[in-house]
């Protein structure tokens, strides 16, 4: 693991870079503002360890499953499939979505080999993840992203 | 005198008993972990049995009724500490001896590995120690010889390196262990919050040996190289948070109570609520 992601990362932009030619996000920014939808359908995920998609708002909150959290979290064994997120907050600029996994117990991101790879369509968004254990994989959580703009 | 005045004297009573026990707290804190033989003991049929060590114990083994109780016999402190090892007391007539009578004969109470250990902390009858011996623990450290006799040959004919390791605060160790580090140095296996020399760790130490043990304990892991380098040198592991571009280091929970590493919970910083699981 001397030249992991995590490395790659270091070495220029932390919140993208290049690995073995494709472009890997470490987070993923996006444009938003209040009211707007955020939606989150799971593809597919590992099941050796229970992965999760952390989303925070720059300024604002996130409703969520009936609360309104600054930062949310969907795992993936404790969300449903499909999740709906909503946007609170008028200063609400942009979210930023990166990955995350367990281990022993412990929730962590952007060690090792964790990256996202992001494919984007308008206001389609799929992530190949990779969570930070062995070498980068990008099949430990997929998921489609959908904003749906307010207005 | 009149109820007003008892309470007064009653008071006063009480301040001055409370005055004289904080002052004997301040002031005898280094007596703290004195050995202490009560007086009560000065005749020779009275004294406490004796451990391996020369320590007066009240955890001595069951004697077999028809030898003599080794245990209650003084040792002899100056003659273990001189026999270097297991091949040099083999030659003397009194290790022969004793080889072949193990817990009937008096003077062998401090056996020869004994000495290499004369230094780690016992579980004395008076001793403050609050940590509790392995329970795999050597013979010699229940306090009479009987357990070390019946031992002897087979610990004589497997050397030192297979020497029964003496301290109730520090349990057994590796060969290889001993031999980096001394008999009172902490090192991985050990619980958290195991004293050395009388001291209770502070919690920096006890998150350096966390990060120690958690270091040599982790196998599929996802920190890298630096970050185990940094863990078994007693350092928390750190990441890069590319949302604020800042460097952030691993934090412990539940640490100040915890005696083992598993009572330890590792968190990074930053709360992110599960909407589906918010208590």
């Amino acid at each position: 693991m001397s030249n992991s992601l995590a490395q790659a990362f270091l070495s220029g932009n932390s919140r993208r870079t290049k690995w073995q030619g494709e472009v890997v996000h470490s987070v993923l920014g996006m444009a938003v503002k209040q009211g707007d939808i955020i939606e989150f359908t799971r593809v597919s995920a590992s099941p050796t360890r229970a992965q999760a998609l952390k989303i925070a708002v720059d300024k604002g909150d996130l409703r969520v499953n009936g609360i309104v959290v600054p930062v949310a979290a969907i795992w993936t064994h404790t969300s449903p499939e499909r999740s709906i997120l909503e946007v609170v907050g008028r200063k609400a600029r942009s979210v930023d979505i990166w990955n995350s996994w367990s281990l022993d117990g412990v929730d962590s991101s952007w060690l090792a080999s964790a990256g996202m790879m992001v494919k984007e369509q308008g206001d389609s968004y799929r992530l190949h993840c990779s969570d930070g254990i062995g070498e980068p994989t990008f099949d430990d959580l997929v998921v489609d992203i959908v904003v749906k703009r307010n207005g | 005198m009149g109820t007003t005045e008892t309470i007064i004297v009653f008071a006063a009573l009480m301040a001055l008993i409370a005055l004289v026990t904080v002052g004997i707290d301040w002031i005898g804190k280094p007596l703290k972990h004195r050995r202490f033989i009560p007086r009560i003991y000065r005749f020779e049929d009275e004294k406490l049995p004796l451990d391996a060590y020369g320590h007066a114990t009240l955890d001595a083994a069951p004697s077999n009724g028809a030898a003599f109780p080794a245990h209650y016999v003084q040792p002899a402190p100056v003659v273990v500490a001189t026999i270097p090892g297991p091949q040099a007391a083999a030659g003397t007539p009194a290790a022969g001896t004793v080889a072949g009578q193990p817990a009937s004969l008096a003077g062998f109470a401090p056996a020869a590995p004994v000495a290499q250990h004369a230094a780690a902390p016992t579980r004395s009858a008076f001793s403050d120690s609050l940590a509790e011996p392995p329970s795999g623990s050597s013979p010699s450290t229940h306090g009479t010889n009987s357990g070390l006799g019946g031992d002897l040959d087979q610990w004589l004919a497997s050397g030192p390196s297979t020497v029964p390791t003496a301290a109730a605060t520090v349990p057994a160790m590796t060969s290889h262990a001993l031999a980096d580090q001394g008999p009172n140095e902490w090192h991985v296996g050990l619980a958290l919050d195991t004293t050395i020399d009388d001291r209770k760790p502070s919690l920096a130490t006890k998150a350096e040996r966390f990060w120690k043990s958690t270091a040599e304990s982790i196998s599929n892991s996802h920190f890298d190289h630096e970050n185990l380098e940094r863990m078994r040198a007693g350092k928390a592991p750190r990441r890069t948070n590319p949302r604020i571009g800042r460097v952030e280091t691993m934090q412990l929970t539940g640490l100040r109570q915890a005696s083992q590493p598993n009572q330890v919970h590792m968190r990074w910083p930053g709360d992110v609520v599960d909407p589906w699981n918010a208590s």
